[in-house]
């Protein structure tokens, strides 16, 4: 064998690759463009659509996968409208502050940018596909072209615009044609062969012909042709015309009066819509029905016989609109739905006809939760509850019933999989590791609540509700169970989207969840009412804490009646609270230091943080929840805050809040403030009698994006580490580890060995945090970002991972995380096979040795023997 | 012209014709008388017991002989926790562990008889007590190392969490 030959295997034995079908497949991201409002075609398979989310979205409709390809977020921005240009291949937006921007319409990128172009008060008209004429700032007609603004005419109320080859004629309402070349040089102002054109007599204008109400103006050669109209007219070129007398349609040559083709509809005309540009089409309206009239081969040939006309019905269409591409024509029609669009296309060779369901929710009150268990899941949780307390026999018997079942049950459900690949959408196994969720949530639009699988983003259920209880207040969930606050009622839902009860209350003020317990705050009176009693009644009194804009006010909970305890009324205004998660799980009591000693940690559950504005300056209060003692204060200095930008989240012993300053700098910060106990103390304690003392830490962070929300994630046990998710206004999601966001790096004094070990990867204090590609969750998709945007965390089985989803009424972004990387899961690069093949190599060479062995065994025995 | 240098002619005492005289100061006993072989005494058995007990002693303290050389040694190999170190140190510990469990009876037991039984348990005593400062250089360096879980951090994962008896719902508004 050659030694290239050697070469060759060894690099086909190290090569591998990935499917880029099968990378990426950790997260996901629904965007969700809104209803649409104006939409125009770009190809078969393609549309671009102005949507009520203020969004320009390229949509890609494919059979069964109509998906964004792109889309641009343009809320900032009091778009009026949008324009096409004849090729597709660019779209011009203007809008009220008088900006004017090009796009293109493969990618979305921005190409142009006309700042301050002036008002556009007219459709503009495109020259040459990237130069764009518009009637603006008043009275001027303006040719936008590369960042240039060229003034073509001053003085302007209105006017019209076509091309021909390699000239464009603007003619405006005063009857002055102006003549623009292709390098954007004006001839000005012209008159036609001697003519005076009457502005409001002109009909159509098209291909460098003008078509008034008397005569047709050829403004190339200068020339007139007389012609009188009396019915609906347009032109097609600049050698063909249309009129439409009742039901019927005519094309005639101009210069003549015999039309080449007729054709009478059975209904009667009421519209006829052709292209801007040179049409190969007409699209006929009847009351009922849309005539494409195909016109190509007409135009080229001048016969008649190859014309054609496709017929569609519009059914209850609200909207509808014609565009061609090559030799393809479409006609599409809104439905009933908002988020549908009807897509009725045909060519000479085939006709279709599909309706395009577009993604949209408006979601409140999301929430992650677990996905259902299936009895094979509680059967197995009660054995393993239970194993305990029966006979080692019958356990023993019973274990082997169940992984029997369990097996013959894979088998066949593998089996059914393989023999009807139509069912694999039913087909799921359920989810590993509790890594699946549903995203909850209820939709205002129609009055449902819906569940999104977190793994996939597919619908999982939705559930229609049949009575309204006015606007939702708050969704919370318990046990396996969902609840759905309203205004006037409750809705309760099992994990599998089933209402389990709904019911009718007074004016409900709001709703909140303490020691397994759920209630219902009523609005006019200091009542609650119960909707779950927890099965421990370990907690007789539960306290609840009312966070207003002015106060914050602390009760206790006796008989379905709120006792007023405690009241706190900080010095400034409110600007954002918080309450310690009740869910988080912390595993370590404090920090072990270098020297041995324990960093104890302030873990009090029921800590109740208050961001307020007092005169210029942030300050941050925490108060004890049931006591409403005033547990510690931190004030910033005075600086030039947006307080509109403050975010705050909590878990553990450590408050983070980030905020955006004006001056002196603009600058992100992030203030981490790490709480510890001088007093700890083992044994469990009551608030009322606690003798912790708080040792607190404090660091201020910069961060190069603007932040807009924060979270913590966290895990089952609380053993592995924390980070905090950052979303950025960009539009990304950051892991920043809380390592990272420690309030004890040391900035005083140079770092030594002692205290790289006095915490978990201390380092020397930095300010500014680093920017890391690796960090950023949604790598492949931009988030689009408000201000009410939720981010939303669950644990999972597996200690090292959460699942973290992102939602708004822009998009809804799921993936899963690993602060301590995923110790406790094989890595996909683990070689199982490589890992069987070992095992057997080495059993064979135990099975081939062991007779050698065995005689070398005896032999050493008869040897000694002699001896 | 040298033959008799290289082949000298050697002859025995008898064969001379004249006694040749013997080197100044050499004494000829061996012909005149015939001594006896000097031989192993016979020992008594106190002088046996005594030796004994020198040997049982000598086995008792020959641990502590080599605590100064694994002091030296634990020393320069510093406090870092590494492989080989640990290694080292767990040799440290585990030899004199294994040592009196394994060795204490079986090093003494040629040595034992009816008249020195209380004096070789003395010394399996301090046979015991020398592999314990022995083993104690050891534990030492696990505690210079911080292997030896004695401060209250290394039980952190046993305490307990601080824990408030109350729970209360915030909400904000």
């Amino acid at each position: 064998m050659k030694p290239w030959s050697f070469f060759l295997w060894y690099l086909c034995s190290v090569v591998s690759a990935t499917f880029m079908e099968d990378a990426f497949v950790r997260d996901w991201l629904k965007p969700l463009v809104g209803s649409v409002e104006k939409f125009d075609i770009l190809s078969p398979l393609s549309i671009v659509a102005w949507t009520d989310l203020s969004q320009l979205v390229k949509l890609n409709v494919e059979e069964n996968n109509t998906h964004v390809d792109w889309r641009v977020d343009l809320s900032q921005k009091p778009i009026v409208d949008y324009k096409l240009s004849p090729n597709n291949q660019f779209l011009v937006s203007y809008d009220s502050n008088g900006d004017v921007d090009l796009w293109e319409t493969s990618t979305g990128s921005l190409i142009q940018h006309h700042k301050n172009a002036g008002l556009v008060e007219k459709n503009p008209g495109f020259l040459y596909e990237t130069g764009i004429i518009t009637l603006s700032g008043g009275d001027l007609v303006l040719l936008l072209n590369n960042g240039d603004r060229k003034l073509i005419a001053p003085g302007v109320k209105d006017f019209r615009f076509c091309q021909q080859t390699d000239l464009a004629y603007i003619v405006t309402n005063h009857g002055d044609v102006f003549t623009v070349s292709a390098d954007g040089s004006t001839i000005s102002p012209s008159t036609v062969g001697g003519h005076d054109i009457k502005y409001l007599e002109i009909i159509d204008m098209k291909d460098g012909v003008i078509a008034t109400t008397s005569e047709f103006i050829k403004l190339e050669s200068e020339t007139t042709i007389a012609h009188s109209f009396h019915e609906k007219v347009g032109l097609l070129s600049n050698g063909y015309f249309y009129t439409a007398i009742g039901s019927k349609l005519e094309i005639v040559k101009i210069g003549s009066d015999v039309p080449v083709f007729t054709h009478s509809f059975e209904e009667d005309i009421k519209n006829v819509e052709t292209k801007d540009s040179v049409a190969a089409f007409v699209a006929v309206y009847t009351a009922t029905d849309v005539h494409i009239v195909v016109l190509n081969d007409l135009l080229i040939t001048g016969v008649s016989d190859a014309v054609n006309i496709q017929t569609h019905s519009l059914n209850k269409a609200v909207k509808s609109t014609i565009s061609c591409n090559d030799h393809i024509w479409f006609v599409e029609a809104h439905t009933t739905s908002p988020t549908a669009i009807r897509l009725a296309s045909s060519s000479q060779d085939y006709t279709d006809d599909k309706t395009i369901i577009l993604d949209h929710y408006s979601g409140r009150s999301f929430l992650l939760v677990d996905k259902p268990q299936s009895e094979g899941s509680k059967i197995l949780f009660h054995s393993v509850l239970n194993a305990g307390d029966q006979f080692v026999l019958t356990s023993w018997l019973l274990r082997i019933k169940r992984h029997l079942s369990e097996l013959g049950a894979y088998l066949s459900s593998f089996a059914t999989h393989s023999v009807s690949p139509a069912t694999s959408e039913t087909f799921s196994r359920e989810s590993q590791f509790g890594l699946g969720k549903l995203l909850a949530f209820y939709d205002t639009q129609i009055n449902s609540v819906i569940a999104l699988e977190s793994e996939s983003g597919k619908v999982s259920w939705t559930t229609s509700l049949q009575r309204g209880f006015g606007d939702l207040i708050t969704a919370i969930d318990s046990n396996d169970v969902l609840y759905f606050v309203f205004e006037s009622g409750v809705v309760k839902f099992d994990l599998n989207g089933k209402i389990l009860k709904e019911e009718t209350l007074p004016l409900v003020r709001s709703a909140f969840k303490v020691n397994g317990n759920v209630f219902v705050r009523f609005a006019n009176s200091k009542n609650v009412k119960v909707l779950e009693l927890s099965k421990d009644s370990s907690q007789p009194i539960n306290y609840l804490v009312e966070a207003g804009k002015q106060s914050i006010t602390g009760f206790e909970v006796k008989d379905e009646h709120l006792m007023q305890t405690w009241s706190h009324i900080p010095k400034g205004r409110i600007i954002t609270s918080l309450s310690m998660p009740s869910y988080h799980q912390s595993a370590s009591a404090g920090i072990a230091r270098s020297d041995k000693t324990i960093l104890y940690k302030y873990l009090n559950r029921n800590l109740v943080a208050v961001l307020t504005e007092v005169k210029n300056q942030l300050v941050l209060e925490l108060l004890d929840g049931i006591t409403g003692s005033q547990v510690f204060i931190q004030k910033h200095d005075v600086a030039n805050i947006d307080y509109t930008t403050i975010s705050l989240t909590m878990a553990d012993n450590w408050i983070v809040y980030s905020y955006y300053v004006s001056e002196p700098y603009w600058e992100q910060r992030i203030t981490v403030v790490d709480l510890f106990d001088e007093n700890h103390s083992a044994v469990a304690q009551s608030a009322f009698n606690s003798t912790s003392a708080i040792q607190a830490s404090s660091k201020t962070f910069i961060y190069s994006e603007r932040i807009v929300s924060l979270t913590s994630t966290y895990s089952k046990h609380g053993i592995t580490l924390k980070s905090i998710i950052a979303l950025t206004a960009n539009g990304r999601a950051v892991e920043l580890p809380k390592f990272i966001l420690n309030s004890r790096r040391i900035d005083d004094r140079e770092i030594k060995q002692n205290d790289l070990l006095d915490d978990f990867r201390m380092l020397a204090y930095d300010p500014v945090i680093p920017k890391v590609g690796a960090q950023v969750l949604n790598h492949v998709d931009k988030i689009l970002v408000t201000r009410d945007t939720k981010v939303l965390v669950k644990d999972t089985e597996l200690e090292s991972t959460s699942v973290v989803c992102v939602a708004n009424d822009f998009n809804i972004f799921c993936s899963t995380i690993q602060p301590s990387l995923s110790y406790d899961v094989l890595s996909s690069k683990f070689d199982k096979f490589k890992l069987l093949v070992t095992m057997a190599i080495l059993l064979v060479a135990y099975l081939i040795t062991k007779p050698f062995v065995a005689s070398k065994k005896l032999n050493s025995q008869w040897i000694e023997d002699d001896i | 012209m040298h033959s008799e240098i290289s082949n000298p002619d050697v002859l025995s005492p008898k064969a001379c014709k004249k006694p040749l005289s013997l080197p100044p100061g050499f004494v000829d006993t061996a012909s005149k008388k015939k001594v006896a072989p000097i031989g192993p005494k016979k020992q008594s058995a106190a002088q046996v017991d005594d030796l004994k007990m020198k040997k049982a002693w000598e086995i008792a303290v020959a641990p502590a002989k080599g605590i100064p050389m694994n002091l030296f040694m634990s020393y320069m190999t510093g406090n870092s926790l590494q492989i080989i170190p640990i290694m080292m140190t767990f040799s440290l510990f585990w030899n004199p562990v294994k040592a009196i469990f394994t060795e204490t009876n079986a090093a003494f037991t040629n040595l034992w008889t009816e008249k020195n039984a209380s004096n070789i348990i003395l010394a399996k005593v301090a046979f015991v007590i020398c592999q314990i400062a022995a083993m104690s250089v050891g534990l030492y360096k696990f505690y210079k190392m911080g292997l030896l879980p004695t401060a209250e951090s290394d039980w952190l994962a046993w305490k307990a969490p601080m824990r408030i008896v109350e729970m209360c719902a915030v909400v904000v508004q």
